[in-house]
C-alpha cells in the first residue's frame, strides 16, 4: 500500500558514531551513512539515536548526512547550503519517502508533502513543494518566508493546503535524528518514549 | 547466484568477475588473481569472511576445512599453500597441480598434513558458486542447477509474507528442501524483465512481498537482497 501508513508501534534505533571510523574517506563515510538511512526509512524507522563515541567530526557528518536525505531532493538546491560534508552526498540515492512525491505525480486532495514558504503574511503564504504552482498554505500559527513546512492539500483549484502536524500525520515521514552522549543515553531513551 | 543477463555483456563480466573475486580468501588472491581494470576498486571491499577464509586468522586446528593453492605437486601429492607460514603436505584422490586451487581439510598439525576436500560433501558453508542464464534458457538452468525447488519472485504487489503465510511456507520448504528466490531489478520486478513465455516456463509458486508497508517508493536488490533473506532466515530457522 502507497504511500505507507506509520507503523502502530515506533522503532527507535541507537547507532555508535564509531561505526564511521572503520571508513578511510568521506566518499565511503557518506555512503555508509547513506545505506543506514535507506535501511532506516525502509522499515520506518521513526528515530535514529545516535551515540557519541567516535570523533565529533564523525558525528557531524552522521547528522548532517542523516538530515539532508530528510529533505526531497527539489527543496534541497533552496534549503541546503553546499558545505565540504555534503561534497559526495548529491551522488546518493534519494530516500524516496511518500512526503517526497518519488513517483512525481500531480498533487491530490489529501496528499502530504514537505515544502518551504515562499512569502507570508501572519498565518497564510505562498508554499513550494516541487510543482509548478505554488500552494496557498493556511497554518495555525505565524509562518515565516524560508520556512520547511509539512503540508496537506486540501483544494486543487485553487490550489490551497494546510499546515500538517508532524506527529499527527498518518503517513510516514521519515526519521528524526537525535544524539547522545553514552552516559546519557537512558535519559534520552526515556524521553523519547516518555514524549 | 543466477545471473540473467539482461543487460550490457560488460556488465554481466564486471558482476561475475566481482563476485567470484570476493570468493577467494584475501591471502590467495594476489597469487591467483590477475589485476585487471574491471577489478579497480575491489581491493577495497570488504572481505566475504566466510569459514574457509579464517576471517579469526586462528592457527589450523584438526578438521579445520580452509581454501588454499598447490605450490608444488607430484602426482596425488603436494605442498598447498592456506594463508599460514608452513605449508601443507596434501594428499588427493586425483593427480593435483601447481597453481591450482584447492578445498581441503587439515588431518595432522606436527608434521602439518591435510587431505583434499570434496566441495559437496563438506559440511561447513563455503560460498555460493555464481552462473549465468540467457532470459530464455532460464527454465533449462533453473532445472539444471536446482531441480524441483519452491520458486519464489519477490514483489511489492505480491502476496504479504505474513507469520501465517510463512507457517505454511516453512512445511512446504521442509518436504522440498529446495528454495530458489527470483529478484528483479531497482525499477522492474522479474516477470517484467524477462518475456512472458520465459518466465510462465519458470513455474513461479509463490509471490511475495516481503517488506510489508515499505518506507520507501521502491526498494533496490540489494536492500531486497538482505531484508528478504533475513526474513526467510528468521523462518526457516526458528
Amino acid at each position: 500500500m502507497w504511500p505507507s501508513r506509520k507503523g502502530f508501534y515506533e522503532l527507535s534505533i541507537f547507532l555508535p558514531v564509531s561505526n564511521l571510523s572503520v571508513y578511510p574517506t568521506l566518499r565511503e563515510k557518506t555512503e555508509f551513512v547513506a545505506r543506514i538511512a535507506r535501511a532506516a526509512a525502509i522499515f520506518k524507522v521513526s528515530n535514529v539515536i545516535l551515540v557519541e563515541d567516535g570523533s565529533e567530526e564523525d558525528l557531524n557528518l552522521f547528522i548532517t548526512i542523516l538530515n539532508y536525505l530528510l529533505v526531497p531532493p527539489y527543496l534541497r538546491r533552496k534549503l541546503i547550503p553546499l558545505t565540504k560534508e555534503l561534497s559526495f552526498a548529491g551522488a546518493l540515492p534519494p530516500l524516496n519517502i511518500p512526503t517526497h512525491n518519488p513517483s512525481n505525480k500531480k498533487p491530490e486532495i489529501n496528499d502530504v508533502r514537505e515544502g518551504v514558504v515562499r512569502t507570508a503574511f501572519g498565518r497564510k503564504g505562498k508554499v513550494f513543494f516541487g510543482y509548478k504552482r505554488y500552494c496557498l498554505m493556511l497554518s495555525e500559527r505565524e509562518i515565516f518566508p524560508g520556512e520547511r513546512v509539512l503540508l496537506k492539500i486540501t483544494s486543487l483549484d485553487p490550489l490551497k493546503c494546510v499546515e500538517e502536524e508532524p506527529s499527527k500525520t498518518e503517513i510516514y515521514i521519515g526519521y528524526r535524528v537525535f544524539h547522545s552522549g553514552v552516559n546519557d543515553l537512558s535519559q534520552l531513551g526515556q524521553q523519547l518514549y516518555l514524549r
